[in-house]
């Protein structure tokens, strides 16, 4: 699916006076692209991955997910919207600490209708994918950060969304495990989702086939990849 | 490194003619670093009048085999065992360029920095794909390409401190006010 955000603004009204978090922003990201946004804390690129994934809405502008316009939605779609095409990693891991990993992870299967044993196996496979077996079954505060973010990685990789949006989705782990879950959000571009990864870290920008920076809720760069690097720059 | 050191080392693990050493330089190096033959050939001469290596045999194809003399293999081993001295490199023209920027009023310095970031990072990113596209196996290859990407972070980490120690929104003020602001910091 593809991902279009049209002179997309979101203006915050504080005592203060209004804060433009994101201002006419337009950027496409298509099936099979992996785009990065980068930018110092503050830029505005949280509140645009919140507005890419229907959970904030934009104060003027459109952003449409596969063809759908996310503002035209009525509540109820924009949730299957959510639901069945976006995947999305949130920075502080949102697992319902009422629920073990697996049954976080095997949640947004059941809410897309499938049923309990194949959604439960699906997610066992997922998480088996990015962390220790024995975790399954263990509930949200009986893990640690690393392992919570696995969890939050697995249950938006599971199913197979066609949009996946991450927020700083490697902030709790180690350098090895930090370049698999990025190599599994690569991967999944490769395959045809689109993916956008929010953070700061050039290191984990890198991995997208294009960086895109923000200052101050404006884009003011793009880098993109050489199309196909087979060997070293020199 | 000199490539004296490398062949003791590689002959560490037993006997070898030089076109194997050869070999085995490149391959180590992650196919960055070829010697030619006549490199190796008279480094083997020196090693050998200087009594760290000694000749094994020639074979019927005429190459000889060379393997470490006592004193070889000290040296050898005190290679591995003593840590490279941290060199820095002072004339980085990445950062020197930006040093030099600084005593330029006329000079639009966010440009400049950000010229140089969409580079660099554009390196990163070639790298990066270049190291997910590898096969697992290739574990020299890999260990290279991670040192080129930290390197490049390290770059890009250098140049975002830059702005902010320097204080310019890249998109908004102009480079009267960086420099001001670099002029008041007696540290720069």
């Amino acid at each position: 699916m593809r991902l279009q955000l049209r002179n997309v603004n979101r203006v915050f009204r504080t005592k203060a006076g209004s804060v433009d978090a994101v201002h006419d922003v337009s950027l496409n990201v298509e099936p099979g692209e992996m785009v990065a946004i980068t930018g110092r804390s503050g830029c505005g690129k949280t509140t645009l991955l919140n507005l890419m994934g229907g959970i904030d809405r934009p104060s003027s502008g459109s952003i449409l997910v596969g063809g759908w316009t996310l503002g035209e939605l009525s509540v109820r779609d924009l949730a299957r919207v959510r639901r069945n095409s976006i995947g999305y990693v949130f920075q502080d891991f949102n697992l319902i600490p009422t629920l073990t990993a697996a049954e976080n992870v095997a949640m947004p299967l059941e809410l897309g209708g499938m049923k309990p044993r194949p959604a439960a196996e699906q997610a066992r496979e997922a998480l088996a994918g990015v962390i220790e077996r024995d975790v399954a079954d263990a509930f949200p505060d009986e893990l640690s950060g690393g392992q919570q973010q696995r969890v939050a990685i697995a249950r938006a990789l599971v199913g197979e969304r066609s949009v996946l949006l991450a927020d700083e989705p490697t902030g709790a782990l180690d350098e090895l495990t930090a370049e698999v879950i990025m190599r599994m959000l690569f991967e999944r571009a490769q395959r045809g989702a689109a993916v956008v990864v929010v953070t700061h870290d050039p290191g984990q920008a890198a991995w997208a086939d294009r960086v895109v920076r923000m200052s101050d809720g404006v884009i003011v760069e793009t880098t993109e990849r050489s199309a196909t690097p087979t060997e070293l720059p020199v | 490194m000199s490539v004296k050191d490398g062949l003791l080392a590689l002959l560490r693990t037993g006997p070898k003619h030089g076109y194997q050493l050869k070999i085995d330089f490149d391959e180590a190096a992650g196919d960055t670093w070829h010697l030619n033959f006549g490199q190796v050939y008279t480094t083997l001469q020196r090693l050998r009048r200087d009594g760290l290596v000694d000749e094994v045999d020639t074979d019927v194809e005429g190459r000889t085999t060379y393997r470490l003399t006592d004193q070889g293999s000290v040296v050898a081993d005190r290679w591995f065992t003593t840590p490279v001295e941290r060199t820095v490199d002072n004339r980085d023209e990445v950062s020197l360029k930006i040093l030099i920027a600084l005593k330029d009023p006329g000079l639009e310095i966010a440009e400049v920095l950000r010229v140089q970031r969409v580079n660099t990072m554009k390196a990163l990113q070639d790298f990066t794909a270049l190291r997910a596209n590898r096969q697992e196996e290739d574990l020299r290859w890999t260990m290279h390409l991670d040192r080129l990407v930290f390197l490049a972070e390290a770059e890009l980490r250098w140049i975002e401190r830059t702005e902010e120690r320097l204080r310019v929104p890249p998109d908004q003020k102009g480079v009267s006010d960086a420099v001001a602001v670099a002029q008041r910091q007696p540290s720069l």
